[in-house]
């Protein structure tokens, strides 16, 4: 039997969105920025990759990562420690998954990406609930002082500085300093690396909470239609009409402890209306498909009819609405740091950004905004490449 | 069509009331205090006067704060509920009232001293940053204190209670008002605390309302003695709370006109509230003046039962409509059922923050937004829809496709604050470029000015807010006209006006364009709320004194009552919005019919 290379939907949308560099140039602006995320502390921090004294070595950089949150105390921190420590595992069984799939027939290649992908998002977020909730607190000697005292050798990450160490007075020697200080006394450009995991995470977590909302009460009104229709209807009309900006400036400001967290469940809970409707819409259009009354006829239950069958085939236009989403979040955390609002120990580009107007200091200004603007644009050109590729009348 | 108009506006009641009541319950159920920062007497703090705590008070009860905020369950609560809750407060209290055991306390001040003197260079860190007025600063200053916690030194007395749950305590017996006033009497009458050998207590109320009974009680086991500091202080403090909770609240606020009969009702209240006030002992007073004390409050209870008798129909009222939410609704209502059913402009309530009602603190702020948001509209418009027009004209060309095209894109995704603070800094005086003034609405000396000079002024200081206010939004105007247009185009008639040989400029302008932009004209009524909300940022930068600018202030002041203004506001003009857009869409296009 001839082996006939089978092409699904998805990799066709894929070829599509490829063939024009700007959506390449989109996609390798955002695979940099997540790189700059994860690997942050490769490039900046103040626990050394090897520490030898009399003792033995030590390895304070890989503790640290994970195994101290004295160094890191943020969840978002550890997250992408996380990552950073599960990559090359991650890379590794993805190349050994690719080889193995190759082998196999179309019909069982189909998902197993999808699989893979949940597989490893589930056993990475249980690992980060596991460090998050039995990560200690251990007291940390200053290694520079220690060495510089002939205590031991230490060989240290290029710039030797944590996002929250306060410079002030530390020769500027020592410390190589590429865009200075702030009026806190923190280098700038650690902290615009690490602002980075920051916009990332609030605008992929945000967009995640609304879009799993707003898909299943979008995918309920227009599977059941009906009173639920009429209901999840008038909810999404009455969310519609809360001012967004508004209501998450109230609420975040009114937090006596405005965590990071809190901003991107606001931004979820106000925005779900759009993803909500854009699924309705496709709903109606799709349950009275064949494919639908097939699987009915197979008496297979409404769930799985629901989130097997209608709903990957109603992602599409929820996928560009969930790429703008992402920009449009990072643009609202930039803009309620930039007010100052919310936790202000946290490196955020739009707190920078402030405190440079603040301070008079142009290239801190300029260098925040340049970032977020490069991450917004970013994307918002893969969601106009997405929408483009999605769009049968455009393919070529 | 009106009966889709009609069927709109009535469904547009339930939506506005479900959308105040979320709105309402979240701002209120946000953490801090409500007016804490307004007050006269600054909030809720231990050691504020009495008078600082009667400001308060009065504050809270003039803003209907000390009510629950949906439901009021305050007829359930029970003589022992009120009497636990002053019990933290006597157990609090760490000066002994004279004619208590004086030697007792010596050891408890001699505690609190060493306590503050073993932490003092905490608790003035903590005095330093209270002051600090840079937030930044202030961090530091609160970082540089580490993770240390207070120490308590200890001392023999029974511990005392945490102070949040002091806090609380005082907050809801005060809170609690009128609907406690019984219970109160009760304690103060019957209140009997003993103490067993291991020092174990336990309290109780008689409910007799006779001194004997009290004097002649039985231990509750052998052995326990009675505790007669214990129960003065709850004593003490139930008669003392009595005196503030019968007070009625006011009917006609300060500065209020109102007429008549509500002003004699009022005077009636304040003389009886006066009289109320004065019905308390001086602490380790002598039992002939408490028993005269009470005496007084019996015969005032018996003649005033009315009020605080417990029937079905009072506590389902109270627990619907006496709470913060039924007032915040009843007065938001444009109509009025006393003394006559009549039609009123709705009453968003009073700014704490300005003492002046809401409506009128937002109509001194709108027109600066309005303004902003209007001509950068119009603006956005004019510029937007030409282009997106050579747009569609030039499909695919270089220039005017591609090159507009990415420009605009280019612009979409550039923030605005970011643009607002550059173009801040390198066009105005403060760096590089003298041209424009750097930040307000005008310069301030509008009486020096002829009027001309004052447009020419407030035109230079908008040119930059406008701008920045502007250029974001042309991505999305041109791309909508691009598509209209592009719709149109194709269509039949267009290639018989061709066929018919209308030159290509006519075909545009006068076949295409006209049914082409009715989509971009149906997306204006859309654009309402930006009227007020758009431009919060940059009139955050341009330190321009508008809506936005009003709504951070608020935030930041805790002024519940404008930022529900604001919030309502903006929701009604979305609803409008929606409304007007699906109506002109049906206008512009008879094809659609909604009926």
């Amino acid at each position: 039997m001839a082996s006939t290379e089978q092409t699904t939907w998805w990799a066709i949308v894929w070829r599509q969105f490829t063939s024009r560099w700007s959506n390449r140039a989109a996609v390798a602006a955002i695979a940099g920025l997540v790189a700059a995320a994860i690997y942050a502390p490769v490039i900046a921090s103040n626990q050394p990759f090897l520490w030898v004294d009399s003792d033995g070595v030590q390895l304070p950089w890989f503790r640290s990562l994970l195994f101290n949150r004295n160094v890191f105390d943020s969840g978002i921190d550890l997250f992408f420690n996380l990552l950073l420590v599960l990559s090359p595992f991650v890379a590794a069984h993805g190349l050994w998954f690719r080889r193995a799939l190759s082998r196999r027939s179309w019909w069982e290649r189909d998902g197993a990406w999808a699989r893979w992908f949940v597989v490893w998002l589930v056993l990475v977020v249980v690992v980060f609930i596991a460090v998050m909730s039995m990560s200690p607190r251990t007291a940390l000697p200053d290694w520079s002082q220690l060495e510089a005292a002939g205590a031991g050798r230490a060989w240290f990450a290029p710039l030797r500085v944590g996002y929250n160490d306060v410079l002030y007075g530390v020769d500027p020697g020592t410390h190589r300093q590429l865009l200075g200080i702030d009026s806190a006394g923190r280098d700038v450009f650690v902290r615009m690396l690490y602002g980075t995991r920051v916009s990332l995470s609030v605008g992929v977590i945000a967009v995640g909470i609304y879009l799993s909302i707003g898909i299943v009460l979008g995918a309920l009104a227009g599977y059941f239609g009906g009173a639920v229709d009429a209901g999840i209807l008038r909810a999404i009309e009455i969310f519609l009409c809360f001012p967004a900006l508004f209501l998450i400036l109230t609420f975040i400001s009114f937090l006596e402890q405005p965590s990071i967290v809190w901003v991107m469940v606001f931004i979820g809970l106000v925005g779900w209306t759009g993803p909500a409707r854009l699924v309705r819409g496709e709903f109606l259009r799709l349950r009275n498909a064949d494919f639908v009354a097939a699987a009915k006829a197979q008496g297979l239950t409404n769930t799985r009819i629901i989130f097997r069958h209608v709903l990957p085939n109603a992602l599409g236009p929820v996928l560009v609405n969930a790429t703008f989403g992402v920009a449009s979040a990072v643009l609202v955390e930039s803009s309620l740091s930039f007010l100052g609002i919310g936790d202000r120990s946290l490196p955020s580009w739009g707190r920078i950004l402030a405190v440079g107007r603040a301070m008079g200091d142009d290239r801190m200004m300029l260098i925040a905004g340049v970032a977020i603007f490069v991450t917004v644009s970013a994307f918002n050109l893969a969601g106009e490449g997405i929408r483009d590729a999605l769009d049968p009348r455009l393919r070529k | 069509m009106m009966r889709y108009i009609a069927r709109r506006l009535l469904l547009m009641v339930p939506t506005l009331f479900a959308i105040v009541m979320i709105i309402f319950v979240m701002v209120n159920v946000a953490p801090g205090t409500p007016g804490q920062a307004l007050s006269s007497g600054g909030g809720e703090r231990a050691d504020q006067s009495a008078n600082a705590r009667e400001g308060y008070r009065l504050f809270k009860e003039q803003y209907h704060l000390d009510k629950p905020v949906l439901f009021n369950t305050r007829f359930l609560i029970s003589t022992g509920r009120v009497q636990r809750e002053l019990e933290v407060l006597a157990a609090n209290m760490s000066r002994p009232l004279p004619g208590e055991d004086v030697a007792r306390h010596v050891a408890d001040t001699v505690a609190d001293v060493l306590t503050s003197l073993v932490n003092a260079e905490l608790l003035a860190i903590l005095a330093e940053a209270e002051r600090e007025e840079d937030e930044d600063r202030r961090g530091e200053l609160l970082a540089s204190a580490g993770g240390r916690t207070l120490v308590e030194v200890p001392s023999p007395r029974a511990p005392r209670p945490e102070q949040r749950l002091v806090f609380r305590a005082e907050n809801r017996v005060e809170d609690w008002g009128q609907s406690i006033v019984p219970q109160l009497l009760e304690i103060a009458h019957g209140y009997l605390a003993w103490v067993s050998p291991e020092g174990e207590r336990r309290a109780f109320v008689h409910d007799d309302r006779q001194a004997a009974t009290r004097a002649t009680s039985t231990p509750p086991a052998p052995g326990w003695r009675p505790d007669p500091i214990m129960t003065e202080r709850v004593r003490h403090l139930a008669i003392q709370r009595l005196s503030v909770n019968a007070q009625r609240r006011l009917v006609v606020r300060d500065g209020e006109r109102a007429d008549e009969r509500r002003i004699a009702l009022n005077r009636e209240i304040r003389a009886e509230n006066q009289l109320v006030r004065g019905w308390v002992w001086e602490p380790g007073a002598p039992a002939a003046t408490q028993a005269d004390v009470l005496e007084r409050w019996d015969a005032w209870y018996a003649e005033h039962s009315a009020r605080y008798r417990r029937t079905v129909g009072r506590a389902v009222r109270d627990f619907f409509f006496d709470t913060r939410f039924a007032h915040y609704m009843g007065n938001l209502m444009p109509i009025e059922f006393r003394p006559r059913l009549r039609l009123r402009a709705p009453d968003l309530g009073t700014s704490m923050r300005f003492r002046r009602p809401v409506t009128e603190v937002i109509g001194q702020h709108w027109r600066y937004s309005v303004l902003l948001s209007v001509i950068s509209l119009i603006l956005s418009y004019l510029i937007a829809v030409p282009l997106g027009v050579m747009a569609a004209v030039r499909q695919n060309g270089i220039v005017w496709d591609r090159g507009v095209g990415i420009l605009l894109f280019v612009l979409f995704s550039l923030p605005s604050f970011f643009a607002a603070t550059v173009v801040q800094t390198y066009l105005t005086a403060a760096k590089g470029w003298d041209i424009f003034p750097v930040s307000g609405f005008d310069s301030g000396r509008a009486l020096e000015m002829t009027t001309l000079d004052h447009t020419w002024d407030v035109i230079l200081h908008l040119v930059l807010p406008v701008a920045c206010l502007t250029y974001g939004s042309l991505a999305v105007l041109s791309r909508y006209a691009r598509t209209g247009l592009l719709d149109v185009i194709r269509s039949d008639y267009i290639r018989t006006a061709r066929a018919k040989g209308v030159p290509e400029w006519m075909v545009v302008m006068r076949h295409a364009v006209r049914n082409g932009m009715i989509p971009i004209l149906t997306l204006l009524g859309s654009t309402l709320p930006y009227l007020i909300g758009g431009s919060i940022i940059i009139e955050y930068i341009f330190v321009i004194d508008g809506m936005g600018q009003l709504m951070l202030q608020s935030i930041m002041q805790r002024d519940y009552n404008v930022i529900m203004g604001i919030l309502l506001l903006s929701s009604v003009l979305t609803l409008i919005g929606l409304l007007l857009s699906d109506i002109s869409y049906a206008l512009a296009d008879p094809r659609i019919d909604f009926d």
